[in-house]
Order: structure tokens, then C-alpha cells, then sequence
């Protein structure tokens, strides 16, 4: 009786199973596709440059830190060294990410808890820059940069700020939303002022979307190419890999292995707290 | 302490919305006042008035006799507990008691010694440690306490700070409160939709309704004086019984008509019903002056059983006649069936009157328990 009754319902279930099946079989397809660049710059790393060109897509015969050593002490355009580009990336990558974090929660704050038509109508001028593409404003805001002398890293922070304001705002005032208005009013009768009580008690409740927005845009200040390119010409990591790419010869070897030492920090830095991301994001969704 | 003075005030929303109207409340010195009402009365909003949380449209709020109307929250010297306790997550019950001493820059000393009192007085001391989210809903109620308590302040609110807690934890933490004022011997406002929790910890009882003060009275005068209809109702549990009734006159004597029933008011009410000869009243006495009669007389009402309410220490009888529906309190001795018939006999001497159209009390009612 029992057998009787289980198969209808396993007949039921084939094509869900056979649906997740062919799902996974995507997905992983998806994965090597996106995985596998990576994986060629990081074994190719390892070879010298004849043996990219004969072979390159198999594993290296003997590991090599030959291309590691040559990049490292590499001199390139105006001076800069690796050392060099990465003391500027850093410096780059800190100081915008940090503005971007401390604006935006602020104004996102400000945003949320005044209620007038300016704060509604600055928030949705805010979700409105989001859908504007970089190249739209790219030849004006190098026109006026180089008008206001802001052709050098702090120049490049600013428009940093200003660019990842209005992705950073619009998840900041979905998260501060979620947060009861009676933790402010106690801190308030507690003694406490708006700089106070953003700072000591909002802030804080804020990490899950300040740890999101502080890795989105860490990786995409790190390894944005076309920004410091008009602006600063040379200086950081990515304008760093140009030295490579001669006219008539490219050294792969060096290339690669400048790409992996590249992009080790972030990588690691966000495999480290990639669980803030996933966090930030869900609780946004719920909270926004 | 202090004393708290609320002069007309008046509390009016974007789009003309007035949340609160001409509100006149004084809070004496060491007093525990209760402002009680249903959702959307004004009680809060006058609360957050005096926390100064809200601006104030209209009228004045003095505190010990100082103007405070553009005083900002963190100089008006109270200590306020919310409804989700408001507790910050992030800190320890240590640093959320120590905080608005911290702000006040004490000496480090003092703040350890202030708070690890509180911690005493509301045995919260093995909790100092840990952060809000490990806390049950009793231990962050009492956290909320004490660092209200921890400030010294003059003047305490609490907004329905026991209206998250179930039902055994409310019973217990409202006699901590009241132990509490017991013991502080501070000027404390509460806020709460419970009428119990109003009689039972009230020195005195605000009662709002729709923004507008209606009674302010001791939870017995409120009680047994109730200034309309509103009041009467919603002080009390099971709710006061109201009919609709004709006063008639006979043989010079004031009789009120409900149709299945006659009764005889009281001899000091028959003069206040004179006036209301041939007009509808509203007849309303309470359960527990309306006991059950074995043998039906002259001035009983008879009705039938509908519901019966077994407490354990009485029951709560609810029958109904041809055109009422009313609640007896009686002894736990009685057995009753649903179906049952029942003969009430009500103590009129108890009956209040209220009219038709104002609602209000037509027997002489103070609106101010103090005033004269």
C-alpha cells in the first residue's frame, strides 16, 4: 500500500529534481566562466614569457617567482615604482572610502530624519545620479578637475565622493530607516547632541551596510582603471600593469604576475568579510 | 524633585490634525500620575510634550516653576523609559546605564558608584556585562529602569513600559515600579492603555480621550465619580453595565423604564432625574452592584444567562434581557448555566446617569478631583 502510494509521488518529483539538476550543471558552467580568467592570469604568473606564448593555457613546469622579483623592482612611467603605485592605491583607496562612508551615512542620516520636501526631493536626486553612466559626465569632470587643479590623488578622492555618494546614500537610507527613533530620542534626553548621538549610537548600529558599502568600494576603487587614467595618467596599481604593454612587445609574464600582486589585498580583503556583504545586503532589502 | 505644570497645552499635526487640545494637568511634587487612555488619545504625544520630544503648539510646561518650552530634552533634567526600552544594542548594560552620566562628564568614580547602586536596587548586577540582546524582556525592562534611575532626575516618564511584557512579568514589574516610587519618592508620569495598571500604581489618573483631558482623579474617585460616560466605562473591569432608559414619573416618584424592566433610583437621585422626565437616560451601574437575587421583588431586573466567567475567586455572569446586555460579578458559590434565568437586584444608591446627548454625568461630578 505504502509502495503503491510513493510512486505517483515520485513521478511528481522527477522534473524538479531533473530542473535542479540542470540549474547546478548552469551554474557551474557559469562559475569556470568567470573563474577561469582568473585562474589563467594566476598559473601564467608562474611561467616565463616564451612559455605563456607555447603554453598558455597549461600549468606551469616549475613555479617561478622570476616575474614576481622582475615586477617588483620594475621602474616604470615617471619614476613609479610597485611599491610606489601601491602606497598610492592605498592611500587613494582609504581616503575615498572613507569619505564616501562618512558623507553619505551622514547625509542618508539627515536625509531620514528630516521630513520636508528638500529631503525627500535631495534623496530622490540621489537615486536619480545612480542610473547616470560615468561616461556621460567623464570629459566635463576632467575639464573641470583640471580647472580646479584637482589632477592629483586627493582630486581623484574627491571625485571619488561624489561618484560613490549616491550608491552609498541610497543603501545607507534604506538601513537607517530600520532604526528605532527611540534610541536617538533616549540618547537626547540622555544629554546627548546630533553629532553625538549619529556618531555614538546610530553609526554603530550601521556596520552590517557600512562593511558592504566599505568592500563594494574598496574593489571598485582599487582596480577602477578609466578615472585615474584621465586624470592622474600614472601612479596606481592598474595604471601600474601599462608599463608592460610596450608598441610593439608585451611582457605577459610581468603582466600577470603585476595583475595577481594587484589584486591579492582585495581579494583576500574580501574573502574576509564577504559574509558583511551578503549581510549588508539582505538587511537593507528587509529593512529598506 | 519637581513639580510639573501643564497649562493648556496643545499638540497640533501637519494637515490640522490636533493630537492633543487645552490640556491642563499639574503634577505635584512626589506624585505618581498616570495619564491612561486608548490608542490614539493624546497621551503619549502630551508625554513626549513634557519630555520635550515634541514641539508644543499651544500653552506652556513648567518644570519646578521654570518655563521649559524651548528647553531642549537633555537640559529639562528627566529620565524618560520607552516602550521597547530603547536600550542602545551595541553597549553593555553598563554602558547603556552609564551613558548619560558619561555625557555629564562625572568623575568615573561616581558613575561606577551610581550605576552599581541602581544595579542593586534592581538586581541587575550579574547582568552589568552583557549586551541587550542577551537579555529577557523583564531584565531589559528593569536595564530601562535603572538608567533612568541612574541620573537622578526630576522628574521620571515612562511611555507603556510594560506593554511588551506577558501578562505575569506586567503584574510583577508594576509592583517593582510602584516599590520604586515608594522608594525614590519622585515625581513620575506613566503612560499606559491599561486601565489597571492606572488603578493600581496611579496617585492620580489623567483620563484622555480623542486629545482632550476628560477626568483627573484619584483611581477611586475616578472610580466611583466617573464625569461621563467615557470615563465610566473605561475605569473598570468588566466595564461598567450602561442601559438606555425612559424616566417616567408616578405618584410623584421618579421611575426609570427600560422596557423589560422598572427600577427606582435612589432618593437623592430622584431630585438630579426630575428634569429628565420623559427623556432617555443612560443607566449605568456597575457589575459588582448588580448582585443576583434569589427571589425576584419589586426593582429587580430579570434577564437570562448568555455567557458565564468562572475566575476561580468570582464569576463574571453576562445575561441579557429583551433589550440589554449587562455583567454581574457574584460570588464563586453560584452555579449558573447559559440559558439560565437570573434576577439582578441593582444597588441604586450606586447607579450613575448619564445624559443622552453630552454623555456626561447628571449627578454633581468634578472634573478636577482637586479642584473645588
Amino acid at each position: 500500500m505504502s509502495e503503491a502510494m510513493s510512486i505517483p509521488v515520485r513521478i511528481r518529483m522527477a522534473p524538479k529534481r531533473i530542473w535542479l539538476l540542470v540549474m547546478e550543471i548552469a551554474m557551474i558552467l557559469l562559475a569556470v566562466a568567470f573563474i577561469y580568467p582568473a585562474i589563467y592570469v594566476v598559473i601564467n604568473a608562474f611561467k616565463s614569457t616564451s612559455e605563456i606564448q607555447m603554453n598558455p593555457a597549461g600549468l606551469p613546469k616549475a613555479a617561478s617567482f622570476a616575474n614576481f622579483l622582475r615586477v617588483w623592482s620594475a621602474e616604470g612611467s615617471g619614476g613609479i615604482n610597485f611599491l610606489h603605485a601601491l602606497v598610492n592605491t592605498i592611500l587613494l583607496t582609504l581616503g575615498a572610502v572613507t569619505g564616501v562612508i562618512l558623507f553619505s551615512s551622514m547625509a542618508a542620516y539627515i536625509l531620514v530624519r528630516t521630513k520636508s520636501r528638500t529631503s525627500t526631493s535631495l534623496y530622490f536626486m540621489f537615486a536619480f545620479f545612480l542610473v547616470i553612466p560615468f561616461q556621460t559626465i567623464m570629459v566635463s569632470l576632467v575639464v573641470l578637475a583640471t580647472d580646479l587643479g584637482f589632477t592629483n590623488v586627493f582630486g581623484l578622492i574627491v571625485m571619488y565622493i561624489g561618484l560613490g555618494a549616491p550608491t552609498a546614500v541610497f543603501m545607507f537610507h534604506g538601513f537607517i530607516k530600520g532604526v528605532p527613533l527611540s534610541l536617538e530620542e533616549s540618547a537626547a534626553i540622555d544629554g546627548a547632541g546630533t553629532f553625538r548621538i549619529f556618531f555614538q549610537i546610530v553609526f554603530p548600529l550601521l556596520t552590517p551596510i557600512t562593511a558592504t558599502i566599505g568592500i563594494l568600494d574598496v574593489l571598485w576603487v582599487w582596480n577602477d582603471f578609466l578615472l585615474p587614467f584621465i586624470i592622474l595618467r600614472k601612479g596606481t596599481l592598474v595604471l601600474f600593469q601599462f608599463n608592460f604593454f610596450g608598441t610593439f612587445t608585451k611582457d605577459y609574464g610581468a603582466l600577470t604576475a603585476s595583475l595577481v600582486m594587484s589584486a591579492t589585498p582585495v581579494v583576500i580583503l574580501y574573502l574576509s568579510l564577504q559574509r558583511y556583504i551578503i549581510k549588508g545586503i539582505a538587511a537593507g532589502a528587509v529593512k529598506g | 524633585m519637581a513639580k510639573v505644570e501643564l497649562r493648556n497645552i496643545g499638540k497640533v499635526y501637519e494637515g490640522n490634525v490636533r493630537a492633543v487640545e487645552n490640556a491642563d494637568i499639574t503634577i505635584n511634587d512626589r506624585e505618581f500620575v498616570v495619564f491612561v487612555g486608548p490608542s490614539g488619545c493624546g497621551k503619549s504625544t502630551t508625554l513626549r510634550m513634557v519630555a520635550g520630544l515634541e514641539d508644543i503648539t499651544s500653552g506652556e510646561i513648567l518644570i519646578d516653576g521654570k518655563r521649559v518650552n524651548d528647553v531642549p530634552p537633555k537640559d529639562r533634567d528627566i529620565a524618560m523609559v520607552f516602550q521597547n526600552y530603547a536600550l542602545y544594542p551595541h553597549m553593555s548594560v553598563y554602558e547603556n546605564m552609564a551613558f548619560g552620566l558619561k555625557i555629564r562628564k562625572l568623575p568615573k568614580a561616581e558613575i561606577e558608584t551610581r550605576v552599581r547602586e541602581a544595579a542593586k536596587i534592581l538586581d541587575i548586577e550579574k547582568l552589568l556585562d552583557r549586551k541587550p540582546k542577551q537579555l529577557s524582556g523583564g531584565q531589559r525592562q528593569r536595564v530601562a529602569v535603572g538608567r533612568a534611575i541612574v541620573r537622578n532626575p526630576k522628574v521620571f516618564l515612562f511611555d507603556e513600559p510594560l506593554s511588551n511584557l506577558d501578562a505575569k512579568l506586567r503584574v510583577q514589574m508594576r509592583a517593582e515600579i510602584i516599590e520604586l516610587h515608594d522608594r525614590l519618592k519622585a515625581t513620575m508620569i506613566y503612560v499606559t492603555h491599561d486601565q489597571v495598571e492606572a488603578m493600581t500604581m496611579g496617585d492620580k489618573i489623567v483620563v484622555m480621550k480623542d486629545g482632550k483631558v476628560h477626568q483627573i482623579g484619584s483611581p477611586l474617585y475616578l472610580y466611583n465619580h466617573p464625569i461621563n460616560k467615557f470615563v465610566a466605562g473605561f475605569i473598570g473591569s468588566p466595564p461598567m453595565n450602561f442601559m438606555n432608559v425612559k424616566v417616567v414619573e408616578q405618584g410623584g416618584r421618579i421611575i426609570i423604564d427600560e422596557g423589560s424592566f422598572k427600577l427606582v433610583p435612589a432618593e437623592e437621585h430622584q431630585k438630579l432625574l426630575k428634569p429628565y422626565v420623559g427623556r432617555d437616560v443612560s443607566f449605568g451601574i456597575r457589575p459588582e452592584d448588580l448582585p443576583y437575587v434569589e427571589k425576584p421583588e419589586d426593582s429587580t431586573i430579570k434577564a437570562k444567562v448568555n455567557v458565564v466567567e468562572p475566575l476561580g475567586a468570582e464569576i463574571h455572569i453576562w445575561a441579557r434581557t429583551a433589550n440589554s446586555q449587562m455583567v454581574s460579578r457574584v460570588p464563586p458559590h453560584h452555579l449558573f448555566k447559559i440559558g439560565d434565568d437570573i434576577t439582578f437586584a441593582p444597588v441604586m444608591a450606586k447607579a450613575h446617569f448619564f445624559d443622552c446627548e453630552t454623555e456626561l454625568c447628571i449627578l454633581p461630578v468634578k472634573m478636577n478631583e482637586q479642584e473645588g
